[in-house]
């Protein structure tokens, strides 16, 4: 028998751009063709330039996808991003095949989606499935001034699940009168799940997170607190998913490590974030510095 | 949707009748393409077919692992780009046992291990065990700019370079490649050094040592500071040196730096070398590696050439 034809798991193929639609001062919401709409919360694709002075790939999460379209949500913060932003329908765009392992599924009834900034798309996908799965789940989204995606939260899962903490109080006023049934806090996330978590029910709970890495690193000690024995039995399950740099976005190139510490032998390796991660049980991640 | 129309062309085989073939140190390579250290892994199985290359090379096996640098490891650069990965590698036993049997899976692909070690007793540490292997080529990195200790302090001076050879080709009768650093004077005198002490091929050009500040945060990039510049950028310094190697050794001679189309595959072959192995394309795109060989083909067809020997001497001077 003849072997079967290799079809190479990694490729990187022109697409075309259906919408790119601004969303605030600087995030932008990029729908594209792509075949393989059926993606993991947490997978990325890699975007091209095919410019001589850009040839690193740009790795976006999937926010949200369906038959033959995914759809990207993205910062401008450098020369990169900002060729994006002008992008218009019908233009060629690079991309690669989905990377990465994205949040495993909850196995538990709760789930609590924690973003901060343009960390919060992976979320919303991981938010939406979960519901879509029959779970519960609670959105606790952080922004400067200006939230994304809370229409999407609040049509997920429910607007009275949905909350905001914003940093810049001048704002809340505007956003609780335009989005009435969600509630906004001053302060970050770990503010709101202060105010929220004890009047949970006592049940462990699943946590996808994704965002700045001080709001990581402050969701680590939270879920930590409710460890009191410190045996690695914390009433919440987290799972954090992280950013390096990146030399290719497939497992190449060894540029993109973080550092895990396995939960059996307690020693620390530098493992690929985009071929081990981006996901990553939240206790294992030792961040640098 | 373009994935189908790059799937074809990703499978679609050469034009026939063009003999690609090529000997490198008495091993011989079904065509010249090959991996560039450190930016082939087993994950590369995934791109494209990695037995359609000539030989693949992996990255540098130290005795023990090695952590490698902090992050940020990677820079953009015109052209190119800066790495400072440090040599982070599982070590030699593990390689053994994990990755050596999966390139050994596949049949007729030469398999060149790239040793790395802090002291030259090290180097012949991990050549000896590698020996007892049946790894088909050993590549000497006695160039990294990205660690401290070896790599590139070897490298760089022709006692280095003469006493590293001379200890690990003591340690192995497999054929023994020395890979040499740009970041030289004159690229001719370590070339002739490593010939002296027992190298059977060289491979040329590593990274050239580079460093990024990002203006507005007013701070290098790299956590190490500095690191490896590769990619298109680089590619007319590997030329030169390539073509000044070729004239001052007899040795084969595996060209790499910055090579992203088989037009730039065929300049490295008409400056002097047996065979190319291309990196940071690779990074860029997935089978850079098999296209590039398609292109080389096509480049051939082109030029009305029929064999890898022939393009080897068709320089015109
Ligand atoms: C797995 C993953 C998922 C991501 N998902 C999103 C997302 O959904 N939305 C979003 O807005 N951003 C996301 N990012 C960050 C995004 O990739 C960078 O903001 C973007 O690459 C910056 O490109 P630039 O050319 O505008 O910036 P420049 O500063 O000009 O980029 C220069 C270089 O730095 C790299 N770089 C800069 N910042 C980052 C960063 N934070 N992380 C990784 N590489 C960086 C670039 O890729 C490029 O190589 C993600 C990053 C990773 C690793
Ligand atoms: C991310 C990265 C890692 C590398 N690691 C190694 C290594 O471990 N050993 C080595 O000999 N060369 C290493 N190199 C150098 C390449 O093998 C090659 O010599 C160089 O990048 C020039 O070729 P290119 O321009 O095609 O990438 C590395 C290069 C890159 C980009
Ligand atoms: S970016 Fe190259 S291995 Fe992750």
């Amino acid at each position: 028998m003849a072997d079967a034809p290799y079809r190479a798991d990694v490729r990187r193929f022109s697409t075309r751009v259906l919408s790119n639609t601004q969303l605030t001062s600087n995030i932008y919401d990029l729908r594209i063709e792509y075949a393989e709409g059926a993606f993991l919360p947490g997978q990325f694709v890699n975007l091209y330039l095919n410019r001589a002075d850009r040839l690193l790939p740009r790795p976006i999460s999937v926010a949200d996808g369906g038959e033959g379209w995914i759809r990207l949500i993205y910062a401008v913060v450098g020369k990169g991003t900002e060729i994006f932003s002008r992008l218009n329908p019908g233009d060629a765009l690079d991309v690669s095949t989905l990377i990465g392992n994205g949040f495993k599924p909850s196995p538990h009834g709760t789930v609590y989606a924690v973003g901060g900034g343009v960390g919060v798309p992976p979320v919303f996908a991981a938010a939406k499935k979960e519901a879509a799965r029959g779970k519960r789940v609670v959105a606790v989204v952080g922004f400067r001034a200006e939230p994304i995606l809370l229409d999407d939260f609040a049509g997920a899962i429910g607007a009275e699940n949905v909350y905001c903490a914003i940093e810049d109080a001048s704002v809340i006023p505007a956003l609780e009168a335009r989005y009435p049934e969600i509630r906004f806090a001053l302060g970050n996330v770990v503010t709101i799940l202060s105010q929220i978590i004890p009047a949970e029910a006592d049940e462990k709970a699943f946590m996808a997170a994704c965002g700045p890495t001080p709001m990581l690193k402050a969701l680590q000690e939270y879920v930590k607190a409710f460890d009191p024995e410190n045996d690695g039995r914390s009433r919440f399950e987290l799972q954090l998913s992280l950013e390096e740099r990146m030399g290719c976005g497939f497992g190449c190139c060894a540029g993109c490590v973080t550092q895990i510490r396995d939960p059996q032998t307690g020693t620390v390796r530098r493992v690929g974030v985009c071929s081990l991660g981006p996901v990553f049980a939240g206790e294992t991640v030792v961040f640098y510095g | 949707m373009g994935n189908d129309a790059e799937m074809k062309k990703n499978t679609d085989r050469p034009a026939a009748g063009l003999d690609m073939g090529v000997e490198i140190a008495g091993v011989k390579w079904k065509n010249p393409i090959t991996t560039a250290s450190g930016t082939f892994t087993l994950r590369t199985m995934r791109c494209y077919e990695i037995s359609r290359l000539g030989a693949v090379t992996t990255k540098g096996i130290a005795t023990v692992p090695w952590a490698g640098n902090p992050t940020p490891r990677i820079a953009e650069t015109y052209g190119g780009m800066l790495n400072a990965v440090g040599l982070q590698n599982i070590g030699m036993e593990a390689w053994i046992r994990d990755e050596l049997p999966v390139l050994r899976a596949h049949e007729g692909l030469p398999v060149i291990a790239n040793i790395v070690g802090r002291t030259t007793d090290e180097y012949a540490e991990v050549a000896a065990r590698l020996s007892e292997t049946d790894v088909d080529m050993l590549e000497l990195n006695i160039s990294c700019p990205n660690v401290k200790e070896g790599g590139i302090a070897f490298g760089t001076a022709v006692e280095g370079v003469f006493d590293t050879t001379a200890a690990v080709r003591k340690a192995t009768r497999k054929p023994l490649i020395v890979k040499l650093s740009p970041n030289v004077t004159r690229i001719v005198d370590m070339a002739k050094a490593a010939a002296d002490a027992g190298a059977d091929a060289l491979s040329l050009i590593n990274t050239l040592l580079g460093m990024k500040i990002d203006v507005y945060r007013r701070r290098v990039v790299l956590a190490n500071k500095t690191g490896g510049l590769s990619g298109p950028g680089i590619h007319p310094v590997a030329v030169r040196m390539v073509y000044e190697v070729r004239r001052a050794v007899g040795l084969p001679i595996i060209g790499m730096g910055g090579v992203m189309s088989g037009e730039d595959a065929a300049e490295m072959i008409l400056a002097g070398a047996d065979a190319v192995a291309v990196g940071t394309a690779a990074l860029i795109r997935p089978d850079a590696p098999v296209r590039i060989l398609e292109e080389l083909e096509a480049c051939m067809n082109k030029m009305g050439i029929a064999s890898i020997r022939e393009l080897k001497s068709a320089l015109i001077e």
